[in-house]
């Protein structure tokens, strides 16, 4: 026995991984029991293992959570029956990843898409309602209805027999997601968890390997993941601190993961239809091309940030072509563009909003509106890298006097 | 020496569960709590144990602390350690810092 430290996010990675493995072994009917042999599992562990580690943790607890599950369909009389009918080996079917399978079942047409999301980022990546409710700007009460409704509706529906093509779209839409929480996360001082962007590129590759799955979008997909996980390490300096594109070092981008971006993107490159995963694809793959900051192909990002506002139309696209606009026609074009766009309140109140228009007044040398922009984003900044990135601005605006400041 | 069982419980409320950053973050509290008190934590039950007639009782909850087996009606146990203390309010002191759960009840034992 030996008493070393578990690795980070180790519970919720495990979470994710247990209800899938039960799942699949009693059936999503039983998802909340499932859920509750889990949860119950990892409680356990956080005090049994305080004096020391299993020799294996994670079949230590697959069998703690098992014979929960079986505890508690033996005290239901009526389910005598089920016990016997549960498998004990399992056939190689369509499916053969645990968690890709129980992303197909939360896919399910008949729940909303939002509530898929809230599923799957419940009961796979093990997020709190909270920490779903913060990322989907949403209220809690909210989030926990769609859970609700959810698991009700997979516990009166038969079990997933095999892939369905229309359920591809859904699963896209949720290791997206997933992909994004462990890039931008919304949680203080868990900026980067390169965990949850190892799965859904995993996640991404599987579903490849399903006939179903290989379509050009996939491919998309991966190549969005790969041009951002090559840049992942160089988005932190040597302290922790939060590193804008501007001021990375391109030398640090993993050259590798962009060459294999760039083969996902050549193969996206077939049928007719174009996703907002080509587009965003196309964004990632020219900042990681562009030999330098200056040299980046601003014209073609606004090109395809207004394509991606045709396929997935978000006022967040407007504020990001704005960013682009400003790079390639100066700041007045990007500001001219913001104002005449109408944001709804809760873009507004949004940390990124405030955060982009003060540094566009500020390059426009309005020192009072680019402070009070700053200062209203620090205000709402959710992690500490952001909040210290805004503090350093504030600072290099209040120390540049009343002078314009590189007006272009 | 005086001995005495803790019993920790928890809401039985599905909602109120700890989420897995929680427990993450639990687990070490734990790691804490028992290297903090490694000489009062007993390894093993005590053998031929019961509670002790008109022995010490408590219930500690959040800080504060109850005289009486009082317990919620909507808790239940989750886990249970062995303590040796010399006295009833060392015994508080130690359940007092009990991570993660919503009680801890103290009881004192004595062996047969």
């Amino acid at each position: 026995m030996s008493t070393p430290e578990l690795p980070a996010h180790w519970f919720r990675r495990e979470l994710g991984r247990l209800v899938s493995i039960l799942s699949r072994r009693f059936g999503v009917r039983r998802l909340q029991l499932c859920e509750d042999a889990a949860q119950t599992a990892l409680l356990q562990a956080t005090r049994s293992w305080a004096s020391g580690l299993p020799d294996n943790p994670e079949s230590w607890l697959y069998r703690v959570a098992h014979n929960y599950v079986l505890d508690e369909l033996r005290r239901e009389k009526r389910d005598q029956r089920y016990l016997a009918e549960v498998r004990t080996d399992f056939a190689q079917q369509e499916v053969n990843d645990d968690v890709l399978r129980l992303l197909f079942v939360c896919a399910d047409p008949a729940i909303p898409p939002e509530s898929q999301l809230v599923l799957a980022l419940k009961t796979l990546c093990g997020f709190s309602t909270e920490e779903i409710a913060l990322r989907l700007f949403q209220s809690v009460d909210a989030v926990h209805k769609r859970l609700q409704r959810a698991r009700s509706r997979l516990r009166d529906h038969a079990e997933l027999q095999s892939i369905e093509p229309e359920r591809v779209q859904g699963v896209l839409h949720m290791v997206y997601l997933l992909f994004n929480e462990g890039y931008s996360s919304a949680q203080p001082d868990r900026l980067i968890r390169r965990e949850l962007c190892d799965e859904a590129l995993r996640l991404a590759l599987m579903l490849r390997e399903e006939p179903a799955g290989a379509l050009p979008e996939t491919e998309a997909l991966l190549a969005l993941m790969c041009f951002h996980m090559a840049r992942f390490d160089a988005r932190v300096d040597g302290s922790g601190g939060l590193l804008i594109l501007e001021a990375q070092d391109r030398s640090r981008w993993d050259g590798a993961l962009i060459q294999r971006g760039i083969e996902h993107l050549v193969r996206s490159a077939s049928g007719e239809a174009v996703s907002r995963y080509h587009a965003e694809a196309g964004i990632a793959a020219e900042h990681c091309l562009a030999a330098s900051y200056p040299e980046t192909n601003w014209g073609e990002i606004v090109r395809l940030y207004e394509v991606l506002e045709r396929v997935a139309p978000s006022p967040l696209n407007v504020l990001n072509r704005a960013i682009a606009l400003a790079e390639g026609q100066g700041p007045d074009a990007a500001l001219a563009a913001l104002e005449a766009f109408e944001a709804p309140s809760w873009l507004t109140d949004y940390y990124l909003w405030d955060a982009t228009l003060g540094e566009l007044h500020r390059r426009c040398g309005q020192r009072e509106r680019a402070l009070a922009h700053t200062q209203r984003a620090l205000a709402s900044a959710p992690t500490n890298p952001e909040k210290a990135l805004l503090e350093a601005r504030l600072e290099s605006i209040a120390a540049a006097e009343s002078e314009p400041i590189e007006k272009k | 020496m005086a001995k005495f069982v803790f019993l920790y419980r928890k809401s039985a409320d599905p909602s109120e569960q700890p989420s897995p950053a929680e427990m993450q973050a639990g687990y070490l509290q734990w790691k804490n709590w028992m290297g903090k008190y490694s000489k009062e934590i007993l390894e093993q039950s005590p053998p031929r144990s019961g509670p002790k007639p008109g022995g010490a009782v408590a219930v500690c909850r959040g800080g504060a602390v109850t005289d009486g087996p009082y317990v919620e009606g909507k808790e239940v146990v989750g886990g249970w350690s062995f303590i040796e203390a010399e006295s009833l309010p060392r015994a508080i002191e130690i359940a007092k810092e009990v991570p993660m759960f919503a009680s801890v009840e103290i009881i004192e034992l004595q062996t047969f």
